[in-house]
């Protein structure tokens, strides 16, 4: 991630704090997805995964996301039984990990869900299941997605994300 | 099925010279004290069959870590142990022999086949395999019960009691393998290099925090000065750089050098050389200018004609000092002349006065000498005689001493007084004719130094100075003829010094605007690094490192699960002979029956064994040794039971069985050994005399007892065979 994008995200983190900014974080990277080229995308605020998202050759992804500033992430119980659950409509459960750290990126990674235990989950143990294809692709959208809405984000926060994302939903409807 | 008929043993472990045991009967017993040799008789047979395999920490038995194969009281001679094993189709003859120790150790194989043909090394060890189709793990889990195996369970540390349950039940080599993996550490060398990493990232993006600090810290005073976004820019530096260069050529024309020509840079990274060299170009415009030329020749004159306007001065006021002193000398002192008369004087008058000294000091003496004289006479009548005419004078001494207090002493005394005024008068005149001498050179020098200043204003002003020229006058209007010159020159200067100070402030600000856009591509450079192949490749090796752990960590995990599995396997096998040996060896009064499970421990993936009574409830706390051990013997005969129909051996061997079992579960034990010995050879040895008794008294079965009497390091055992 270029360090502007970085400079962006952690202002974005420093208003509005870690919890928020999660929240912030996993709306951005919806954004992202529209912006790659994905479709049927949904964002969940509450329960179920956080976001599924299909690919233009129809590959279905379902996203847990999470951000953090350490080396692990915590996973529950109610995070693998909602990925799981999706994986019964055909979509690859993954794992999407933000390091909030200068030169740090998305890691995309479709960890076996009976790898997976409740608790404590270092982020290292990702890379041997990233999806460089998606991770390719997410990349660049997510820096322009970023430095696209900053201004708007840090005055308008989450809701304004949210507004974003409806209305992309209905273009695409 | 294969019986034991006979074993050779020589130079193995505690053996020395050769000994055959035969094992014709099916019940053999090997008794005697401990450190007999009566284990490693068991061992020999365990060896000359698997070799190196039953050696060393695979084995999962500590004692076989460093195991000792020769007898090292018998340095030299080869080890040999052999084993005749009696087939459905006839007798194999097994023989190992060890020679050499350490690297130079050799190991020979020969299996000779009923019909005497002998195969040795290779098709020797296949010819075991084919025959017996075991492998040590299975032998020491159905065939020989190790009493190391035994001792390990009798323990109630979980941990240890699971290591002894996996050895019983033959999964070491899993054990030892899901723990070799755990001590490699693999995921270390992977945390390792994203220690290293992190450390990197980290130092990489302190260095931007602070290229940025300071980049923002610049362009915030560049734009209070002034400067706007625009300015600092690449195209802003450069066409600043234009600006410079093209007022540095305008100052040089302006200061009379038309010749001057300064590039501009054409990138960015030739803005620093710029700014250099226009600096040096402007000083150089300005120190090669002639009007700064001859400003310079003027302030030098100006100088030179300073210092001599103060030496000529000074010239001046010491010539008037010395004749000033010379004359009001003169006036006090007199001159040269005046001085040398009143010396002369001087001198007439410190003569005369000591003749007079002279002639009075005569008449003293004499008159001394009397009064000497007379006071040293004895006699006063002598005393009244004049000492020259003889004449008496009775009064004489008295009138000597009067006239010598009174007269001759005053008057030597006066004149003597009157030559110390004299002589003092003299040399006062003597040091004012030096001081006199000493002013007039001083008066000359004044004005040699006056005159030597009067050529030095005739040199700088290049005329004949004259008798009645004043130099200081001249040299007064030379200088204000220069100053005039220079005050000229100086404001003629003055704007073209004001365009100079300009361009230094327009290179300044240039400075700044390189400064900032520097600090700015450094942390693109920085930036950068994770945009290499080179870090592509490290990242991908990251992911590879990854992997890698995952991939350790997944064939540990399958590893650990094997285990269980054949655990889970055997233990069920086992089961049925588990519960029944249990209940009738220990046969615990609360304890009704016995089964183990296997769970994985999340901890170190290895198996890790629940015993559990049949009630549900956990029996450990309430198992006494001996119920270990009946847990232990137990599990075996279970094992060998569930063997049976495939086991290649029809012997079994028990070392040292009945460790802390009580005399009635000694009972209940050989009653058990009295069923097996029904289908099973077996070969027992124990150092148990109540066990032996019992074995003797209550096996229905032929027996045979080899007494291990006693040892010798030479000799090794004594052994005794009896009915």
């Amino acid at each position: 991630m270029k360090v502007n994008t970085f400079q962006h995200l952690q202002q974005i983190r420093d208003k509005f704090g870690p919890g928020l900014f999660g929240k912030i974080a996993q709306k951005l990277l919806a954004l992202a997805l529209y912006e790659a080229g994905f479709f049927n995308i949904v964002e969940r605020e509450v329960q179920g995964a956080d976001i599924d998202a299909t690919n233009i050759m129809g590959k279905k992804y379902t996203l847990e996301v999470k951000t953090t500033d350490g080396e692990n992430i915590p996973i529950s119980r109610e995070n693998i039984e909602a990925l799981k659950d999706r994986t019964k409509d055909g979509y690859s459960p993954v794992i999407a990990a933000l390091r909030m750290q200068m030169f740090e990126d998305w890691v995309f990674a479709n960890i076996p869900l009976g790898n997976l235990r409740p608790g404590s989950l270092p982020l290292s143990r990702l890379r041997a299941y990233r999806l460089q294809d998606l991770e390719t692709s997410v990349y660049p959208a997510f820096e322009i997605v970023v430095n696209q809405h900053f201004s708007n984000v840090l005055a308008g926060g989450e809701y304004y994300l949210s507004q974003v994302l409806a209305q992309r939903r209905s273009e695409r409807n | 099925m294969f019986y034991l008929m006979r074993v050779e043993i020589r130079n193995f472990r505690g053996f020395a010279d050769a000994q055959e045991l035969k094992f014709d009967e099916p019940v053999i017993l090997l008794s005697g004290e401990n450190h007999r040799g009566k284990s490693s008789t068991l061992n020999a047979v365990e060896w000359c069959l698997f070799g190196g395999t039953c050696v060393g920490k695979n084995t999962g038995i500590r004692e076989r870590i460093g195991w000792e194969i020769p007898n090292r009281y018998v340095p030299e001679g080869s080890v040999l142990v052999e084993v005749e094993f009696k087939g459905p189709d006839g007798n194999y003859v097994v023989t190992r022999e060890l020679s050499g120790t350490g690297r130079r150790a050799s190991e020979k194989i020969i299996v000779q086949l009923p019909d005497g043909t002998k195969l040795q090394g290779d098709d020797a060890e296949h010819q075991i395999y084919t025959l017996f189709h075991s492998s040590f793990q299975h032998f020491m889990t159905t065939v020989y019960q190790h009493q190391e195996a035994i001792r390990d369970t009798l323990t109630q540390e979980p941990r240890n009691r699971n290591a002894a349950i996996d050895r019983l039940l033959g999964l070491s080599e899993y054990k030892e393998l899901v723990q070799g993996i755990t001590d490699a550490k693999t995921e270390n060398i992977y945390r390792a290099m994203e220690s290293d990493l992190e450390i990197f990232r980290k130092r990489a993006a302190e260095d931007v925090r602070i290229y940025n600090k300071e980049a923002a810290e610049k362009k915030k005073e560049a734009i209070a000065e002034g400067m706007t976004q625009e300015d600092i820019t690449a195209q802003g530096a450069l066409h600043r750089a234009k600006v410079v260069g093209q007022a540095v050529m305008s100052l040089a024309q302006g200061l009379g050098l038309s010749d001057l020509q300064i590039a501009t840079p054409r990138s960015l990274g030739e803005v620093a050389k710029f700014r250099k060299e226009a600096t040096e170009r402007i000083d150089h415009v300005f120190l090669q200018s002639p009007d700064v030329k001859e400003q310079q020749t003027l302030q030098t004159e100006q100088g030179e004609l300073g210092r001599l306007i103060g030496e000529y001065q000074d010239a001046r006021t010491a010539t008037a000092r010395a004749q000033e002193e010379l004359n009001e000398f003169t006036r006090q002192h007199g001159d040269e002349t005046t001085l040398e008369e009143a010396a002369k004087a001087q001198q007439v008058e410190i003569t005369k006065v000591e003749e007079q000294i002279h002639k009075s000091n005569a008449r003293a003496n004499l008159v001394r000498e009397a009064i000497q004289y007379l006071k040293e006479l004895v006699s006063d009548i002598d005393r009244r005689r004049c000492p020259l005419c003889g004449a008496d004078k009775p009064k004489l001494l008295d009138q000597l001493e009067t006239e010598w207090k009174e007269k001759i002493k005053v008057e030597v005394s006066a004149l003597e007084l009157q030559r110390k005024e004299h002589q003092d008068k003299l040399l006062n005149l003597e040091s004012f004719k030096d001081r006199l001498k000493k002013l007039k050179r001083v008066l000359l020098e004044a004005h040699s130094s006056a005159e030597e200043c009067t050529n030095k204003v005739g040199a700088i002003l290049e005329r004949k100075i004259g008798k009645h020229d004043d130099p200081l006058a001249l040299l007064n209007a030379q200088l204000q003829k220069i100053t005039l010159k220079l005050e000229s020159r100086k404001k003629a200067l003055e704007k073209k010094g004001q365009e100079r100070i300009a361009i230094f402030d327009q290179l300044a600000k240039l400075r700044t605007i390189d400064d900032i856009l520097n600090l700015e591509r450094k942390r693109e450079v920085v930036e950068h690094i994770w945009d290499t192949k080179e870090f592509g490749e490290l990242d991908k090796l990251r992911d590879q490192a990854s992997q890698f752990a995952e991939d350790v960590q997944a064939i540990k995990s399958c590893v650990a699960a094997a285990s269980r599995k054949e655990a889970e396997t055997k233990i069920s096998a086992a089961g049925t002979g588990l519960d029944k040996y249990f209940c009738r060896i220990a046969n615990h009064p609360t304890i009704r029956g016995l089964v183990i499970e296997v769970t994985e421990d999340s901890r170190t993936g290895l198996n890790s064994y629940n015993i559990k009574s049949k009630d549900g409830l956990d029996p450990t706390p309430i198992l006494s040794q001996g119920d270990l051990n009946c847990l232990a013997l137990s599990l075996f005969f279970g094992l060998a039971e569930a063997a049976g129909g495939t086991q290649p051996f029809a012997f079994l061997m028990l070392d040292d069985p009945t460790q802390s079992l009580g005399p009635e579960m000694k009972q209940q034990f050989v009653s058990v050994l009295e069923e097996i010995a029904k289908h099973r050879q077996l070969v027992t040895s124990t150092p148990d005399v109540e066990f032996k008794d019992l074995l003797m008294t209550n096996i229905t079965k032929s027996k045979a007892v080899y007494d291990f009497l006693d040892w010798t390091e030479k000799n090794g055992p004594r052994i005794a065979r009896n009915a």
